[in-house]
């Protein structure tokens, strides 16, 4: 289960970093649109990111509160008294996450199929994986000047998930200052 | 001519019944070295095979250094092309999600049961779920149960069940900071036959040796019963040949050298033979399945069947009457009767090696009685002593007489090196099972680490017994719950986990219901813009065995005709918190094979020592029927001083003795009681001394042997026959009162 949450997250990794200059600093806000069959409405959540060479922190801020954080090749994720909490069996996903943080295609695209998709400038990654494929059918990332700017995730089952992004300036944050950003 | 045709006639005769034998029988030679154990107690007798079958079929391989990856897709691609499909399968998280989908609301993980509080910690719990990157549960079950209900409960299951990563479809643990990769493979059911054991195990390690050479950098170990059943086998077999060959030819050089004839030869050979298929006859009618063990012990009876043959063909060989001399049919017939009885308390041994070795020999031994009573007579005329041979009886003779002499001062030595021994090493019995064990060291090592690297090397098998289904799922969650209460550390998975009680369920539904009332989820079923229902099916059991996980719990639950039962495993706890929950509750066990088993000698050691006692007794009985009470005497207390020299200083040489030491002890004693009888019929004739000498000497040989063996058990069993034999041989002609040789006759 945890595999399969830092998988996401390796994946959305892929998006910042794929179309990306080489500088492994980014940090920005994103919003989060899950769309789920049966729902009258989207489920809008929102907060921070911060992602340096070794770690990557995904803080959201509404409606809750509540932060992962990748690092050493571990995940933590909060648990009900905000201590980040090790999440074992997420090493699998460390070589992945490296490959992304280090964009390395090579390494990526033994795990995804990437094709051109429309609109231009965005890419179409469909997984190999069994497991992966077990949850997702593709992404859709979308990048203008390097950066993402929004990933499309779809499901089986008619749910689908939009994450659009916003860069801060490239300046080199400390993990701490991430908060501050919002 | 008409004695050789006699001689073929009989040979043949127990040839062709043997082969009548397996014909029906079709028996099958075994090399499980657990089947030989005694039976343990009955309720898991009946559940093991069914929990744990399966896993004697496994093969696991774990995959470390450098080019790791390459070895496992490489050695997995072998292992399918040669029939050895993997064994773990990941349930799809659809199928999974569609099969729980009826119980929504039915089924509550902790997290979910917190979260039920009130409606804020409600709103957290659902808008934390939803604000997550993704997460396959609750998008696989939001369409079907918009609560999260199924979510977190297959979210909490899928954790608890994890035990490897999965990487590319590969499984790997990180073990000490390194990574490995993991294969388990399933071999057919057929494999434990010796030929199919050594043979899929000689192909696996001829494959992974081809690998270590094309990728040094990269280890790869292997575990799984067949290949501890593989390396027994092979070391059974090879001490059998090398043990079996040895014994022949020794005993073809010492015929020979006694009787300097080809006739002497073919009657031994005709005794030996005799003995063998009778026994083997009998032995498989009585047993379809036979442990290649059996045929290692069962050796020992070439060593104890050839004795008949020597003291016939020495008596007939004396030319003092026709045929055999009464005293000689006399001590013939005490010999196999004591000996006999020695053996035949083992047909009621729990242990299926002993029963079967008691049958063999005993069955063996008429046989070779019979033969020599009725065919080896026919060749009187041609059995003579060579020259030199009587010329060291006469010396032995001698020898012997002036023994006599010195008798208080052999006696007082066996006491004082009895007591020597017993100071440096008290006498002590370890009926640890591991004894059995003759696999090599790296396997053993294997096993361990694979243990390790499973989580499981500080784990506790436990079973729970209940009258019925829902008994036993009760049962289950109150010891998860008291156990965590005691051990906040304690990891287990239950049945009752993914399989919550018929009762829990409808608490659980009462819940979820009266939560709705009080409004607790009003603000997240308008972000759902739907009402949350709960369901009113209930979970049974019948209907959990045809979900995705029906794989997992056909293993994990069993149901008899009078109980229930289900194992599982218990970490992080210390032994005795588990102690005082399975002594407390009669329906919890800890289940421990090697204990268990250990236990089964244990009590098999202590009859083993009463049948000793019986043995002793019966032949103080004897003697003193036979003999006279003053003769009885000594002849028991010189029984009883070579058992204390074997048990004493095998005690010194091993440490501690076994239940092999005791079963050595028991042959040791049929074989003096024969001695003795012989010694006090036949007193110090030369053929007796030359029988009785040529007796010792083979049974030495062929018995002493065993104390080669790698395997302990039969290391143990060969030393307690060659202490004990030499005691014997010293010790039994000081039971003569005085050198007559001839008056008793």
């Amino acid at each position: 289960m945890i595999r399969l949450f830092i998988f996401s997250v390796a994946c959305l990794l892929t998006t910042l970093v794929y179309a990306s200059e080489p500088s492994l600093h980014k940090a920005g806000e994103f919003r989060q649109e899950k769309y789920f069959a049966g729902f009258a409405k989207p489920f809008i959540s929102s907060g921070v990111f911060v992602l340096e060479p070794k770690q990557l922190k995904w803080q959201v801020t509404k409606p809750i509160n509540n932060t992962l954080l990748i690092k050493n090749g571990q995940v933590y994720v909060d648990d009900s008294q905000g201590d980040a909490v090790l999440q074992p069996g997420a090493a699998p996903f460390v070589n992945l996450l490296q490959a992304i943080i280090t964009h390395d295609l090579g390494a990526l695209e033994q795990q995804f199929t990437v094709s051109d998709d429309t609109p231009a400038d965005c890419s179409l990654l469909q997984p190999k994986d069994q497991l992966l494929s077990q949850l997702f059918v593709s992404f859709q990332l979308c990048a203008v000047d390097g950066n993402v700017q929004q990933v499309r995730l779809n499901e089986h089952n008619a749910n689908y998930t939009i994450i659009h992004f916003k860069y801060a300036a490239p300046v080199n944050y400390s993990t701490t200052d991430a908060t501050e950003i919002n | 001519m008409a004695r050789w045709l006699r001689a073929l006639a009989w040979l043949s005769g127990l040839a062709l019944l043997l082969a009548v034998v397996i014909t029906l029988q079709k028996p099958h030679i075994d090399s499980d070295i657990l089947a030989l154990m005694p039976q343990s107690d009955t309720r898991i007798d009946n559940v093991e095979a069914h929990f744990f079958a399966a896993n004697k079929q496994q093969v696991m391989f774990s995959i470390t250094g450098g080019s790791a990856k390459q070895v496992h897709d490489k050695l997995n691609k072998w292992l399918i092309d040669n029939g050895l499909p993997a064994r773990f399968n990941v349930p799809r998280i659809d199928t999974l999600s569609q099969f729980y989908a009826p119980y929504a609301g039915r089924l509550l993980s902790e997290e979910y049961l917190a979260a039920l509080e009130n409606q804020h910690t409600f709103s957290t719990f659902y808008n934390q779920k939803l604000s997550q990157l993704a997460d396959p549960f609750v998008s696989a079950t939001i369409n079907l149960d918009a609560s999260l209900s199924l979510a977190s409960f297959l979210t909490e299951q899928m954790q608890n069940l994890q035990t490897f990563n999965l990487e590319e479809n590969r499984l790997t643990a990180i073990h000490h900071d390194a990574k490995y990769y993991l294969l388990f493979a399933q071999i057919s059911d057929n494999a434990f036959g010796i030929e199919q054991a050594q043979q899929l195990s000689t192909s696996i390690e001829q494959q992974l040796q081809q690998l270590a050479v094309d990728f040094p950098q990269t280890q790869v170990r292997y575990s799984g019963a067949v290949f501890h059943t593989s390396a027994n086998a092979s070391q059974a077999k090879y001490e059998m040949t090398l043990f079996g060959t040895l014994s022949l030819l020794a005993l073809i050089t010492m015929i020979v050298w006694v009787f300097r004839s080809s006739v002497a030869l073919w009657l031994a050979s005709l005794t030996v033979l005799s003995a063998i298929f009778g026994g083997a006859a009998v032995l498989l009618v009585v047993f379809s399945q036979v442990h290649i063990l059996t045929l290692v012990f069962a050796v020992t009876l070439i060593g104890i069947a050839i004795d008949y043959s020597f003291h016939g063909m020495l008596d007939l060989s004396s030319g003092k009457q026709k045929g055999y001399s009464r005293g000689l049919k006399l001590a013939l017939l005490l010999s196999l009767l004591t000996t006999s009885l020695g053996y035949a308390s083992l047909f009621f041994s729990p242990m299926l090696l002993l029963a079967q070795v008691g049958v063999f020999v005993v069955a063996g031994l008429f046989c070779a009685w019979l033969c020599t009573l009725l065919i080896t007579r026919q060749w009187q005329h041609q059995l003579i002593i060579a020259a030199p041979i009587l010329n060291i009886a006469d010396k032995l003779s001698v020898i012997l007489l002036h023994w006599l002499q010195l008798r208080r001062y052999v006696i007082l030595a066996s006491i004082g090196l009895i007591t020597a021994c017993y100071l440096h090493t008290p006498v002590s019995l370890n009926n640890d099972v591991r004894l059995l064990n003759a696999s090599p060291q790296a396997l053993i090592e294997n096993e361990a680490f694979h243990l390790s690297l499973l989580g499981q090397d500080n784990g506790r098998i436990m079973i729970m017994f209940a009258d019925d289904e829902q008994a036993l799922l009760e049962q289950l969650t109150r010891f998860k719950v008291a156990l965590q209460l005691r051990s906040p550390d304690a990891k287990l998975n239950v049945l009752s986990d993914l399989l919550p009680s018929r009762a829990m369920q409808e608490r659980n539904s009462v819940l979820v219901q009266a939560k709705q009332n009080q409004g607790v989820f009003t603000a997240s079923e308008s972000i759902s813009g739907q009402p949350f229902s709960v369901s009113t099916i209930t979970l049974t059991l019948d209907a959990l065995l045809t979900s995705p996980l029906a794989p997992l719990v056909e293993q994990q639950v069993m149901r008899g005709d009078e109980f229930v039962a289900s194992w599982f495993m218990v970490t992080d706890v210390p032994m005795s918190v588990l102690a005082d929950f399975a002594s407390a509750d009669p329906q919890l066990l800890i289940y421990n094979k090697v204990a268990l088993l250990s236990e089964g000698l244990t009590h098999y050691s202590h009859s083993l020592f009463i049948t000793l006692g019986c043995a002793l007794l019966l032949a103080a009985f004897l003697f003193a029927w036979r003999f006279k009470m003053k003769c009885a005497f000594k002849q028991s207390a010189v029984l009883v001083l070579t058992i204390a020299i074997i048990l004493s200083l095998c005690s010194v040489l091993q440490g501690s003795l076994s239940i092999f030491n005791l079963l050595g002890s028991l042959l040791v004693m049929a074989l003096s009681i024969d001695y003795l009888v012989f010694y006090q019929i036949n007193q110090l004739s030369r053929e007796n001394i030359i029988a009785i000498s040529l007796s010792a000497a083979s049974s030495m040989w062929v018995f002493g042997m065993l104390a080669m063996s790698i395997t302990p058990a039969i290391y143990s069993f060969g030393l307690t026959i060659m202490i004990g034999l030499v005691a014997i041989f010293v010790l039994a002609p000081l039971t003569l009162d005085v050198p007559k040789s001839k008056e008793n006759r």
